[in-house]
């Protein structure tokens, strides 16, 4: 009971946290958070299929791409309005994340590794043949003008900051959830040995399934955020380096906790800014950092705060 | 209830049963008895979908399930302690529970009825289940399968690398489980767990039947089971 209370207390805090962080930081960090809290969204869909179902993926820049490109086609060509490229943009996520489940989940370990990073590279190669809607590597602008909903210019820095937030906080509570119902905790049981879960009595594969369709799809849902409210659509966002990024902001903040990728984000997001002001060798103190991380914290920020403080931490 | 009518099983090319059968009623505590390698899990293996088998058939109350897939076995109360416990070791003694309540989507009163039967897990709730004993690890392990009220427990080796005091609470919640009209297929090769429980006891060597025997014959001369079993 302690625990429940401690768990909705911490969640409600975060949320507050971040509201309050709007009317105390500057202009130039408001739009920081309201980026890292769209890339944590992605980094929370990652962690949904590793932190708690155990597949690692390579490929989750497809799902990013796909929701970035669903929603960036549909208002730059097809002129849809914001609500209705959203959806395009999610059943277009859903549609690709079912598709590579239903293949790619043939496979495990290493295997899985490989296909999910060759399907995420036939996707980018896909966005550069198709230049000619997708604007390659050069990408193409949302305008201004058609980035509003209900009214609210999407543009604005506070508005922008808001709707980060409710896309995040939307996407936050929703795992917190789902790690808590049963379809959760079997993920984890999953992760933990798969053959013992099948033992039990689960289905696994279709677990397994299910997982990667809603971690792509949250992926989806960021991709779209992301072009969005920053109005940019581009191959980059497709590129291996887009699959590597949320697995190093989940293991930085801790796979298999809910508040992992939020902070894995927001570290790696700072320390690149931060340590760019003062060198341009600024890979190095990441990769230094990475390391002491990796060696002190293996299970991540948030992972070792369950381990040592707080071990009701979801 | 449960009904193994002469199958066959194979890893692979080798085949590992020949025609093996047995019945287990309700309220009946029946031993697989045999030797390494005679086959005693595999039929388990087989009972749990988790092995094909390539002839005969598996039935629970007469339905045919020897093509189902092992997550729909449990789903008709067919419980299973598997040797080693093989418990989710990373995670807490209430989440391993809790894991197990799923299957069926048993509530809390299925969870007590399984933590009355063994105390000390009560205790040991937030404990890492990797942690425990391994006497706790097969108390947990068997509460586990209770977890989807069981109406055919198999447990195989139960006693295994346990201390007397534990295999003797680990004897009387088989016995209470037989008072529950559960039936519990025991699979065991030490002789003395098997006198002390059996109502009948197939003995099978080489994946085959060799003999059956009642509790009571066994009872009166165990000899027959130590000939067999080369001890």
């Amino acid at each position: 009971m302690r625990q429940n209370s401690n768990v909705v207390a911490l969640h409600a805090g975060i949320l507050a946290s971040l509201l309050i962080l709007f009317f105390i930081t500057s202009a130039y960090h408001n739009g920081n958070l309201a980026r890292i809290m769209v890339l944590a969204v992605f980094a929370m869909g990652y962690n949904f299929l590793f932190g708690y179902t155990g597949l690692l993926s390579l490929g989750h820049a497809l799902f990013f791409s796909a929701g970035m490109y669903g929603l960036g086609i549909s208002m730059h060509h097809l002129e849809l309005s914001v609500l209705p490229a959203f959806a395009v943009a999610l059943l277009f996520t859903a549609m690709v994340s079912a598709a590579i489940g239903f293949l790619a989940l043939r496979t495990t370990g290493v295997a899985f590794m490989i296909v999910t990073l060759m399907f995420a590279q036939a996707g980018y190669l896909t966005i550069l043949l198709f230049g000619k809607y997708t604007r390659g590597d050069e990408g193409f602008v949302i305008q201004q003008a058609e980035r509003t909903l209900f009214g609210l210019d999407l543009t604005d820095p506070s508005i922008r900051y808001f709707a980060a937030f409710a896309l995040f906080a939307a996407s936050y509570l929703f795992i917190a959830w789902a790690v808590r119902t049963s379809f959760g905790r079997c993920l984890v049981a999953i992760r933990e040995n798969e053959a013992r879960a099948r033992m039990l009595g689960y289905d696994t594969a279709r677990h397994k399934f299910l997982a990667l369709l809603a971690s792509g799809v949250l992926s989806g849902v960021s991709g779209a955020g992301y072009a969005l409210l920053f109005g940019y659509a581009g191959a980059t966002f497709a590129s291996v380096q887009y699959s590597i990024l949320p697995l190093l902001w989940v293991l930085l903040g801790g796979s298999g906790t809910t508040l992992g990728p939020l902070i894995g984000t927001a570290f790696a997001f700072y320390l690149v800014d931060i340590s760019s002001e003062f060198t341009s060798a600024y890979l190095l103190v990441v990769g230094a950092a990475i390391v002491f991380l990796t060696l002190f914290f293996p299970q991540g920020l948030a992972g070792e705060i369950r381990r040592r403080i707080a071990p009701w931490l979801p | 209830m449960l009904r193994l009518d002469r199958i066959d099983v194979s890893y692979g090319r080798v085949q590992v049963l020949f025609g093996l059968s047995l019945n287990v009623s309700a309220g009946e505590i029946v031993c697989l008895v045999g030797r390494n390698g005679a086959g005693k899990s595999t039929a388990i293996k087989a009972i749990m979908g988790l092995l094909q088998i390539s002839s005969g058939s598996i039935e629970m109350d007469g339905e045919r399930i020897s093509h189902y897939p092992p997550h729909r076995i449990p789903g008709l109360q067919i419980g299973l302690v598997p040797q080693g416990r093989r418990l989710f070791s990373e995670l807490t003694v209430a989440e391993n529970l809790e894991i197990g309540l799923m299957v069926r989507g048993g509530g809390r009163n299925v969870r007590q009825r399984a933590l009355e039967m063994f105390p000390r897990l009560q205790e040991r709730l937030d404990q890492i289940a990797g942690t425990l004993s391994g006497g706790e690890q097969q108390m947990l392990a068997t509460a586990r399968a209770l977890c989807i009220e069981p109406r055919v427990l198999l447990l195989d080796e139960p006693t295994e690398g346990l201390q007397p005091s534990m295999t003797a609470q680990i004897r009387n919640a088989v016995l209470q489980l037989k008072k529950q009209e559960v039936g519990i297929l025991l699979v065991e090769q030490r002789v003395d767990a098997v006198l002390a429980l059996a109502d009948r006891v197939y003995l099978i060597e080489n994946g085959r039947n060799l003999r059956d025997y009642s509790g009571r014959e066994i009872n009166d001369t165990p000899e027959l089971l130590i000939k067999h079993l080369g001890i």
